[in-house]
């Protein structure tokens, strides 16, 4: 087990007086079978009325409304979450002719849908079907553990990691053309790939403990998650060219960054606007079990 | 009685091919509307004018109006066209229509519930998962969601044609926001004005207690543990086409018309401002389409809806009318299997009959309609009002290959069905002063509550205009009639 403490920062200035507005952010770590939230601060320089809404499968919204005029709004919340450790290795394991068979059974697409539709190419998470040869094709005689490792490679030696050289409407199709993107940018053609081969592949989002060099430390951070059968879904960081672990705290999951966008606010007059944030997350204690 | 004997039916004669609804195939009067033949054979040309401009004068009055999107110009309300001559369906006929359209209705419902929990119809392979899961109108937002009574499609609107064989077949579901109920209120209203003799020597099936089973039928479906519950209309505002009803309707339930901007949420409930604060809102009949509901779920630019909505909607504290994602069952491809899924929810075989139904998307099904496009209906799925239809039979041989080229660039959209042969009815037509026929159908209307369901009798008979049209649609330049069911 290990125990987190995480700020979240953010700043947004408006180039004139907000008066009126409402926001959803998508901030709070999750309450599920592996990471627990014990604790919740919230503050901003602007009063406010808030509420946290539970999200139907996994996560938290938090939704605040400003009841003062601004031209400056800061948010700082404060969480503590307790971790167990994830060992995405200790999950029970099929025989991999039975993983692969799963895969083509219509009960398992039907119950994985929606995490398996291919997309339309405004997605962020699509690529063209006549892509799939460019990378490394499921394997039978392999595992569907080491398949997505394999994948996962591959997709880190082809992609750099490059801070600003994308940004949140950045498709897979670019990135892949780029060489370069930042963790949702391999989020999202990691989705896109895996999906295609039969792969049902979840967005996440969430905190990364600092620390070690990790890319997207510092910041919110985003992997994926995919359902392999019998083992459940598997946390995979392809940026960090990881599997996702007890550093990696959890918000939300969703199709694609759209589904867990940070902030969204539906504003009243403000004019142009910047928004920033900062995160950072220090591990309280560590109980190594 | 012989028709020929009143001068106002003095042209009227009814077309071999087609079903006509007052004339039997011997060209007696069919035994409902003799009745009625008798009251208008005493009427003249002169008469009917006179009371035709009365009839425009109450609608004026009352402002029974619609909006047309596609017109050019500026200030597109309009006098929503009114015949005075009532349709009539028999007895026996309706209880037939009513008893298919609550079949209907209700397996429509249950494969809703099953699409957004179990899924079972698609693991049984019963209807196609790739067709449900890239339906435009499936959404991942009511994943798991059962609302309150389990309804998901309190208000439908179904579409019934009568085919040249003198069958009725359901030409679309509508079960999204479906319009109109106002208009058979306004019609029975208005014909009760101009031709009020008519009613007493007719027993009608009453419709002006539909305000009244619509407001029952929303507050069965409040919240858990709300009992006096507080339901409203929310409106996109006086810009839509359907404005008029959504006042109508609002001010004869006696509940709050508001706007999105009317509403807020706090703590997922949503509250109604009002000069004596905040009032709490159990009971959404929503006039405003799925996208434009809450900004931050779905369209973010929606100035229409109110944010937060939504997560108040899953949380369980208001309820929507209808569920969010219900034209997922509307999709006109997944309407081909309309009959497997009243079979697979009800063990029951379908009352009324389906269209026979191309989809574009099946190899086979789409030769077929590339190759006699002519001879077909194309539609796309998830259009409603009758917007993007393309008429086989009317199109220019560029026309055609235009049609051929948009089916082709998204097979997924298009269906197609042969031309229906939409059946006849007498209509007074002003140009030539005489009762005419004209193509009509007729929109069912069904309310689905908690252990409620109320079949609105006879609905809306809509007619086309002009001479030959087959487009009956009020966006599309059509007009209506009152519906009579026979008590």
């Amino acid at each position: 087990m290990s125990e987190y403490h995480v700020s979240y920062h953010a700043v947004n200035s408006y180039e004139h007086q907000v008066t009126g507005a409402f926001f959803r952010f998508i901030i709070v770590p999750a309450d599920n079978e592996f990471q627990k939230l014990i604790k919740m601060k919230l503050r901003s320089n602007v009063p406010v009325t808030w509420w946290i809404s539970e999200r139907v499968k996994d996560g938290k919204e938090l939704y605040v409304r400003a009841n003062k005029p601004f031209t400056e709004f800061i948010l700082d919340l404060e969480t503590r979450i307790i971790i167990n450790q994830v060992n995405p290795f200790n999950r029970p394991i099929l025989p991999r002719e039975i993983q692969w068979k799963t895969l083509e059974t219509t009960e398992w697409k039907v119950e994985n849908a929606y995490f398996l539709q291919a997309g339309h190419p405004k997605d962020r998470s699509y690529i063209p079907p006549e892509w799939m040869d460019k990378f490394p094709a499921p394997n039978t005689q392999q595992g569907m553990l080491d398949h997505l490792i394999t994948l996962r490679e591959f997709l880190f030696s082809k992609i750099k990691f490059c801070p600003e050289s994308t940004d949140v409407h950045t498709k897979a199709i670019e990135t892949y053309q780029l060489k370069a993107g930042v963790c949702q940018d391999f989020a999202h053609l990691y989705s896109a790939i895996a999906r295609r081969q039969g792969i049902p592949t979840r967005y996440v989002c969430g905190y990364l403990c600092q620390g070690k060099n990790y890319k997207g430390a510092g910041q919110l951070h985003a992997w994926v998650e995919c359902h392999v059968p019998g083992s459940g879904w598997i946390g995979i960081d392809p940026s960090n060219n990881l599997m996702a672990d007890n550093h990696h705290i959890k918000i939300a999951h969703g199709v694609d960054y759209g589904d867990c966008a940070p902030i969204k606010g539906v504003i009243l007059n403000g004019g142009d606007h910047t928004s920033e944030h900062t995160v950072f997350v220090h591990q309280a204690q560590s109980a190594q079990q | 009685m012989n028709v020929e004997d009143s001068p106002l039916f003095s042209h009227y004669s009814s077309v071999a091919s087609l079903f006509d609804e007052y004339l039997d195939p011997s060209a007696e009067v069919r035994d409902h509307y003799i009745m009625l033949s008798e009251h208008f054979a005493n009427l003249t040309t002169e008469d009917l004018n006179r009371l035709n401009e009365e009839a425009k004068i109450v609608f004026f009055n009352e402002g029974v109006t619609f909006a047309v999107y596609s017109d050019k110009n500026v200030g597109t309300e309009k006098i929503f066209p009114f015949d005075l001559m009532p349709r009539i369906i028999s007895r026996k006929e309706w209880d037939v229509i009513e008893k298919g359209a609550l079949q209907r209705t209700r397996a429509i419902n249950l494969f809703l519930k099953d699409i957004y929990n179990e899924r079972n119809i698609l693991k049984d392979g019963v209807v196609p998962h790739e067709l449900v899961f890239s339906s435009k109108n499936l959404t991942r937002h009511m994943d798991g969601i059962v609302p309150p009574g389990e309804v998901y499609t309190h208000i439908s609107g179904i579409d019934l044609i009568r085919h040249s064989d003198g069958d009725y077949y359901v030409l679309e579901d509508n079960v999204r926001c479906p319009s109109g109920a106002s208009y058979v209120l306004a019609n029975r209203n208005t014909l009760k004005k101009v031709l009020p003799k008519l009613f007493d020597q007719c027993q009608v099936q009453l419709v002006n207690d539909y305000p009244e089973q619509l407001l029952t039928m929303l507050q069965t479906v409040a919240p858990e543990n709300v009992d006096d519950p507080n339901c409203v209309v929310l409106t996109p505002g006086i810009y839509n086409s359907a404005y008029f009803e959504h006042s109508f309707l609002a001010q004869h339930m006696g509940v709050d018309l508001v706007e999105g901007r009317d509403l807020f949420v706090e703590n997922d409930f949503v509250y109604m401002k009002t000069i004596h604060g905040p009032k709490k809102v159990d009971v959404i009949y929503r006039r405003i389409d799925d996208d434009f509901l809450d900004p931050m779920v779905f369209r973010p630019d929606s100035i229409l809806g109110t944010p937060g909505l939504i997560n108040a909607y899953k949380a369980g504290n208001v309820t929507l009318v209808n569920a969010p994602g219900t034209g997922v069952a509307d999709d006109k491809a997944i309407y081909t299997y309309m009959p497997e899924i009243i079979r697979y929810y009800l063990n029951e075989e379908p009352i009324l009959k389906n269209v026979t139904t191309y989809r574009c998307e099946k190899d086979d099904d789409f030769e077929y309609v590339l190759a006699n496009i002519d001879k077909l209906v194309i539609k796309p799925v998830d259009e409603s009002g009758g917007y993007g239809i393309q008429i086989g039979n009317t199109l220019s041989p560029a026309e055609i290959e235009e049609v051929k080229k948009m089916i082709s660039e998204d097979r997924r959209k298009y269906i197609a069905q042969p031309i229906m042969s939409l059946s006849v009815h007498p209509t007074f037509i002003e140009e030539t002063g005489n009762l005419e026929p004209r193509h009509i159908d007729l929109r069912i209307f069904t309310l689905l509550g908690r252990d409620f369901e109320h079949v609105v009798p006879g609905g809306l008979t809509r007619v086309a205009l002009r001479r030959g049209n087959l487009v009956v649609n009020s966006s599309q330049g059509g007009g209506s009639k009152d519906s009579w069911v026979l008590a």
